[in-house]
């Protein structure tokens, strides 16, 4: 989709924050649109950018991101259909107040949200040099770094978040750090 | 000096078992979490999680929980209450044979500075006032972060909050001092008051565990660094709750029976610029030019701080704090 | 059974004695506060087993009372006026929990300005706060409902808070001789709480009360909660048949009064329908066809028997105990609502707001309302709603007035 050889992720990844990615996936989505133009979207982003404070030069690498985003894009036009597809109303009848309460009985289901997705960054442990001091398996906010039974740590990559604390925290800096390969 | 652990010696004592599962949809690097999740640890699986509006808020969002025990929201200003309704009905059941103690749950309201600090401290004294026994963990992470980082009565001075911004008449941002909520409960006497760090979990988990004899209202009053909120990297989360101790700006300590220790003092106090350069909330104390008369104002509070426990701590506290002076 | 001169505050609270209430999360509040009070001794002397809580807030209290019924004690509390708006976030907090526990409102009208007198605009303002709301008119009807309520609440298609409503007063402080049921047969008529929703205990972990951010999941349990409150309809005419069974007396989610021939209606709701009763008794000896019809059941609204009982008739004239700014009265509308896709609506439909902060609707403001909808058009269109107020009234507010320093002259608008 995007011109050239440049992706929105690696430039995401220039300015070092996957946050960057929301500005690139803005651009692609005022593009499809074809309601804005270019100045428009330079305006916005500066504006929102501006509010949260960043330094000019993030805000500029940001434009660039947008730019090259919105440059890179065919112009697609998206027809809206003249008549809405038919769609059924469902007459909702009373369940019971186990169903119709806001509760969740299967507790811990939380497990299947894979909040994997939204690394960036990922860990990786160096075994040869782990002491199994466990400091980055107590340190992990989301748990996501549990103790075999030798006592070393293994990282659910299904919902590490790549917030990184555990290679910080590792006394004998056995935890690097890897560019996230998998595709969004 | 550390007060020396006579449950956990080292994290490797630090319970394996998981009481929350992966998978909440909180920010990467979330101190809060870290928090609850060694508290829960200790606290063991029998829990009721009594919740106040938050960022914690979001940890049950239908239909996924990451909580393996149970959980009931409430409301902003009235969790204590909450806490209070729940126990009382679990005393009841047992009083009249219906619930075994099998059955029985420890209540651990679980709120934020917003609600603590702010529009549930009226429902949270009354439920200290009427003994009720439940702990209160308070990720505090000095801000309404949930709502996008306004300030609280917990923000710090000189902190910058989206309602305390940086400008010409108002240059230090927040220009009130943070409630102290230690001694706010303190003086109502109950039987235990901590604060804890996600960094020092050997201290933190020796606390819980000690408070679990103890009957009546139970705080535990824990720095939640906020990597949203705070501006900074979150993979500096860790060494930022360790720099908060470090310089002497969260003091580790507890209050049994009204009677206060601290558990955790730095052998060298580092100056207070060393946590609070590396976060965003804080940069107008350094650039452009820095703000001498604010950053020795809060160096100023934190070394007065330390100079009073040293008056007031007796026995091997005040030998190791003279040593330590900064 | 036994009779006794009960003011309507005690009739409520030996409704919950009879209840075998097990938790009273309270605050005191006039002129709720004897209903707590008669609780509280009955605690401390051992009549009633389980907890009395004092509370520091009605928000607290009802917080505390949903969340003793989540994990399974029969609940009980007591609030009105500010303390049920105090409480309103907390109302529609516990309701979404779908748990069941009773409360009972004493009306009493809304500050500014501060006041103690009732009318309805208390209660009527929780109305969509997902309890079931019953009305009632005497101190009998007070304890009967208490105990009712429980049934309602407790019931699996319902599992919801229920609020009975008495006005402060003309009920809360006046003596009526009540029948207290007999303890046995209200075990008969309600056997202990067995939760029907999910309870905390350490062996089945649940989470309660959850975030919803998902805007269908959101609305399909919002309309649950309207289905429930629709299903106390039928649960409430079944819980009155039995009760009317065991005990004699009988509940309708409306009560007709003298409305069999009736072509002129007065809809009312509470106390004050006693004054209405006698107006349309001295209307009769006229040879008036006049009638009655007192909302009881508020929620759910009984809009079928609402509309079954005024088609036909020539003119209806709804007086509210309660002003709702720039509308007028809340059930006026309420009642043109369910009679709006009727075929043979009363032509004559008029609004009167009467008896606010408990001030008196007199015989002479009843033969007002006769005369107005007697002079009404058929098909006159939208009037505003009419105050009830006398001459003497006016008159004596004005001494009011210039007591207080008010410049009186020259001030009309």
């Amino acid at each position: 989709m995007i011109s050239g050889n440049t992706s929105a992720l690696t430039i995401a990844e220039s300015l070092g924050k996957a946050s960057a990615l929301s500005v690139g996936l803005g651009a692609a989505a005022v593009r499809l649109s074809g309601l804005i133009t270019i100045e428009q979207l330079r305006e916005a982003v500066q504006m929102e950018l501006e509010e949260l404070g960043l330094d000019a030069q993030v805000i500029e690498e940001n434009l660039r991101l947008a730019e090259e985003v919105y440059g890179g894009l065919e112009n697609v036009t998206i027809q809206p259909e003249k008549v809405p597809p038919k769609e059924l109303v469902h007459e909702m009848a009373y369940d019971h107040v186990l169903l119709g309460t806001p509760s969740i009985l299967a507790p811990g289901n939380a497990e299947a949200r894979q909040t994997g997705s939204w690394r960036v960054e990922r860990p990786e442990i160096n075994y040869e040099h782990c002491t199994r001091c466990g400091l980055c398996f107590v340190g992990c906010p989301d748990g996501a770094i549990a103790l075999d039974e030798q006592g070393y740590p293994v990282i659910d990559y299904d919902h590490c978040k790549g917030c990184l604390i555990c290679l910080e925290q590792c006394p004998r800096h056995s935890i690097v750090s890897k560019k996230e390969v998998r595709s969004w | 000096m550390k007060v020396k652990g006579e449950f956990f010696k080292s994290p490797k004592d630090i319970p394996q078992e998981e009481e929350l599962s992966s998978g909440a949809p909180l920010c990467a690097g979330c101190g809060g979490l870290t928090t609850l999740r060694l508290v829960h640890k200790v606290l063991g699986e029998k829990v009721v999680i009594v919740n106040a509006a938050g960022c914690m808020t979001l940890m049950a969002t239908y239909p996924y929980s990451p909580i393996r025990s149970s959980w009931l929201y409430t409301t902003m200003g009235s969790v204590a209450a909450g806490a209070q309704g729940i126990r009382d009905a679990l005393d009841i059941r047992r009083a009249k044979g219906e619930l075994q103690e099998q059955d029985d749950m420890k209540v651990l309201v679980l709120a934020g500075d917003g609600s603590t600090y702010d529009m549930g401290l009226s429902a949270t004294s009354a439920a200290i006032h009427r003994g009720l026994d439940f702990w209160y963990l308070c990720y505090d992470n000095e801000a309404y972060g949930n709502t996008g980082f306004q300030m609280s009565s917990s923000s710090p001075f000189a902190s910058r909050t989206t309602t305390s911004p940086i400008g010409k008449e108002e240059p230090e941002g927040t220009f009130q001092e943070k409630k102290d909520m230690f001694e706010i409960w303190r003086a109502q006497k109950p039987p235990y008051v901590a604060t804890v760090s996600s960094h020092e979990v050997v201290d933190l988990a020796e606390k819980v565990h000690r408070s679990l004899a103890m009957k009546g209202p139970k705080l535990f009053l824990a720095l939640a660094v906020c990597p949203t909120g705070w501006g900074f990297d979150p993979r500096l989360g860790d060494e930022l709750a360790h720099l908060a101790v470090r310089t002497g700006i969260w003091p580790l300590k507890e209050a049994v029976g009204g009677v206060v220790r601290h558990t955790v003092i730095p052998k060298r106090f580092l100056p207070v610029e060393e946590y609070l350069r590396p976060q965003l909330r804080f940069r107008h104390l350094f650039e452009p030019k820095p703000h001498t008369e604010a950053l020795q104002a809060i160096q100023q509070r934190v070394d007065h701080y330390w100079d009073q426990v040293r008056k007031d701590e007796g026995g091997d506290n005040q030998a190791q704090l003279k040593e330590d002076k900064h | 059974m036994v009779r006794k001169m009960l003011t309507g505050n005690a009739a409520a609270a030996w409704g919950a004695r009879l209840a075998q209430v097990e938790y009273v999360p309270a605050f005191p509040i006039t002129p709720q506060t004897e209903i707590i009070e008669s609780l509280a001794g009955w605690f401390a002397d051992g009549a009633l087993t389980g907890k009395f809580v004092t509370m520091d807030s009605e928000h607290s209290m009802v917080t505390a009372a949903g969340a003793a019924a989540t994990t399974g004690v029969r609940t009980f509390t007591a609030t009105s006026s500010q303390g049920l708006i105090y409480a309103m976030e907390a109302l529609y907090t516990v309701s979404g929990w779908r748990v069941p526990f009773v409360l009972v409102n004493v009306s009493r009208g809304l500050s500014s300005p501060i006041t103690l007198g009732p009318d309805h605009n208390d209660v009527l303002a929780a109305r969509d706060a997902g309890f079931i709301q019953i009305h009632v008119e005497t101190c009998q009807e007070v304890l009967d409902s208490v105990l009712m309520a429980f049934r309602i609440a407790e019931d699996s298609r319902v599992s919801l808070p229920v609020l009975v409503n008495l006005d402060g007063f003309f009920l809360s402080f006046t003596r009526e001789p009540v029948e207290i049921p007999n303890a046995k047969l209200v075990q008969e008529f309600l056997p202990a709480f067995r939760p029907h929703h999910p309870v905390f205990k350490g062996s089945q972990s649940v989470a309660q009360g959850v975030a919803v951010l998902d805007g269908a999941a959101y609305s399909y349990f919002r309309y649950q909660m309207h289905r429930a409150v629709e299903n106390a309809l039928e649960v409430h005419e079944e819980v009155a048949e039995d009760f009317y069974r065991l005990f004699g007396r009988r509940y309708g989610a409306l009560e007709e009064y003298r409305m069999e021939d009736a072509e002129t209606v007065l809809v009312m709701a509470g106390s004050f329908s006693t004054k209405g009763k006698a107006a349309v008794n001295r209307w009769r000896d006229q040879g008036r066809k006049v009638g009655l019809v007192r909302l009881r059941l508020i929620r759910p609204q009984p809009a079928a028997e609402l509309a079954r009982l005024l088609t036909g008739r020539k003119a209806v004239g709804v007086i509210d105990q309660n002003i709702s700014p720039g509308l007028g009265g809340i059930l006026y509308q309420e009642v043109a609502g369910a009679l709006a896709s009727t075929s043979d609506r009363p032509p004559v439909m008029r609004s009167f707001v009467g008896g606010l902060g408990g001030k008196d609707i007199s015989p002479a403001e009843f033969d007002r309302v006769l005369e107005v909808l007697d002079e009404a058009k058929s098909g006159e269109g939208h009037v505003p709603c009419e105050l009830l107020f006398t001459d003497a009234e006016y008159k004596q507010v004005r001494t009011a007035l210039s007591v207080a320093g008010k410049p009186l002259e020259g001030r009309a608008s």
